[in-house]
């Protein structure tokens, strides 16, 4: 790995990083705030409209303050806004040098594609960990400040699902970026195959392919059980794209 | 003689045009090479080729005695190179492009950087976006000299560039690069500029290398003939070894001749003439002679 390459890339990235940090965190710390708000408007309901509302979720969300965080962070805002922000990410990064037209300076450096490659990938991993671990554990922490119970690990837990979820598409979204060398075309293929994934998860035999699905973490929140084969399988996939987008790199020609 | 360059039977093709067509160069250590070629030519293409930025279909290559598919990043350790237009990170200052490039090189002349940026007044906290197109290819040019490479390679550095900023850019290269024994490998459409530096060209055109000599051999080799003669000369004179190329108004006729002069000369002359004349032909007349020659 080149430390010099890894700094340039972090700096390119500062202001997405801040910015997607910012969000991300807003968003996050608003969850345990607004909870007795939240609850008092519901309470204003008769607990028939609510079930009618609310329809399979479990009504008792909640008096479980826990449940709750989980059911507005990981299986809800976090997962859209976390996977916008992998394919802001993920597009520009090889996409943006080649449009940028940098490329063809920084590959007549002595540098090899793979050095390169690393740099990006390890930075867009980073960008990511920083922004949904920073939100995530600024919204546990201000939960605590509440008079309810948190249950930390858990939520730690989900959140490591939603992350190996994020991984797929951030992945996902560099090998579009590697192949098509456009930012926007990158972001549209991205967005295009997880709309297809999405709307196939319809039908109940192919819900095993929406990593959405997955990424919520609700097998282990609800049920107890973590879900082994499924984070297993999206690691997979996610260093699958990556090795297909290095080998597209090392052949592409600039 | 050690090569610096040695590019045998390359070929690149995009889509159905073929970009490089079966190339072999040889390129003499220490030569300032200058390598002609009008716009499209495949110039770009070779360079790219040798630098690893592209693959070649067929053919191989070797810079500095290295292979260039396989040990491109090692090329590039000891290869410098100004691109066309040199495309660098516009976010950045000077300084700091400057300072982003050096840890890439085993060799960095820290000296000849400074004495480069003072001589071509370059703003070190100025952006590269704010720079002109001038200062731009001033500064590809400091980051690449500065490793101290063994072949510097400028693909049309002077395009786009006022007078006094060529002749800054052409005497850098004599004074720095070529007076210490490196090699240099300039691509150019702008002839004054290779001739004034270049002791050997090799012409390219439409992929295909036509022509590999050295200035001076490819100035006496090559000369037009006019001549007026008194009456009709057969046809076959002009098929003699030698011509080129002919045109005629009347019995007036210009006639291309390369490399057999004398004989063609002595042949003319066993046919009565008004008037005849050699006239010289410098780099531009012979490259768009021969460009010329080639397409059709």
């Amino acid at each position: 790995m080149n430390s010099t390459l890894l700094k340039k890339e972090l700096r390119e990235a500062l202001w997405k990083l801040v910015l997607g940090t910012v969000i991300l965190t807003a968003l996050a710390l608003f969850i345990p705030l607004s909870y007795n708000f939240i609850i008092d408007l519901f309470s204003l309901l008769p607990y028939e409209q609510l079930e009618k509302y609310l329809g399979t979720i479990p009504t008792d969300l909640f008096n479980d303050f826990s449940l709750y965080l989980w059911s507005q962070w990981n299986a809800k805002n976090l997962p859209q806004l976390g996977a916008i922000m992998a394919i802001l990410v993920g597009m520009s990064l090889l996409a943006g040098e080649a449009n940028n037209k940098t490329m063809s300076f920084l590959l007549t450096r002595p540098v090899s594609r793979r050095s390169v490659f690393l740099s990006k990938v390890l930075t867009g991993i980073l960008m990511m960990f920083i922004m949904v671990w920073t939100a995530t554990l600024l919204m546990i922490f201000t939960a605590g400040f509440t008079p309810n119970a948190v249950d930390t690990g858990k939520l730690l837990t989900c959140t490591f699902i939603t992350s190996i979820g994020l991984f797929v598409i951030l992945s996902l979204s560099i090998l579009f970026s590697t192949i098509f060398g456009e930012p926007v075309k990158a972001g549209g293929a991205t967005v295009l195959i997880l709309v297809i994934l999405a709307a196939a998860s319809w039908f109940k035999p192919l819900r095993v392919i929406n990593p959405f699905i997955h990424m919520y973490g609700a097998q282990y929140m609800i049920a107890g059980t973590f879900p082994l084969i499924p984070v297993l399988l999206m690691s997979l996939a996610a260093v699958g794209f990556l090795a297909v987008a290095m080998w597209v790199f090392q052949k592409k020609e600039y | 003689m050690t090569l610096a360059i040695e590019l045998e039977g390359l070929s690149k093709s995009f889509k159905d045009k073929k970009a490089v067509d079966n190339l072999s160069l040889q390129v003499p250590a220490g030569s300032i090479y200058g390598f002609l070629g009008p716009n499209g030519a495949g110039k770009t293409t070779t360079i790219k080729l040798m630098l690893g930025l592209m693959r070649p279909d067929n053919g191989r290559g070797k810079i500095l005695g290295l292979d260039i598919e396989k040990e491109s990043e090692s090329i590039r350790r000891r290869t410098g190179y100004v691109a066309e237009m040199p495309h660098m990170y516009g976010y950045m200052t000077v300084q700091e492009i400057i300072k982003f490039c050096r840890p890439f090189y085993p060799v960095w002349n820290s000296g000849l950087v400074e004495k480069y940026l003072d001589f071509f007044s370059l703003p070190l906290k100025g952006k590269i976006k704010n720079l002109s197109k001038g200062m731009n290819t001033q500064l590809a040019l400091i980051l690449a000299i500065a490793p101290e490479p063994e072949l510097l390679v400028l693909d049309e550095p002077t395009a786009g560039l006022d007078t006094i900023n060529r002749q800054e850019l052409l005497r850098i290269i004599l004074e720095e690069i070529s007076v210490q024994g490196r090699t240099v490998f300039l691509s150019s459409h702008l002839l004054h500029d290779v001739e004034r530096v270049a002791d050997q060209v090799a012409i390219i055109n439409q992929g295909k290398l036509i022509d590999v000599r050295s200035i001076d051999d490819l100035k006496s080799s090559v000369k037009k003939v006019r001549v007026v003669f008194q009456k009709e000369v057969p046809d076959d004179l002009f098929s003699l070894p030698g011509i080129q190329s002919y045109s005629r108004e009347g019995k007036a006729y210009l006639i291309t001749i390369e490399d057999n002069l004398q004989d063609v000369l002595n042949a003319i002359k066993n046919y009565p003439y008004f008037a005849l004349d050699i006239i010289d032909q410098n780099l531009e007349d012979i490259f768009i002679d021969k460009v010329r020659r080639s397409k059709a």
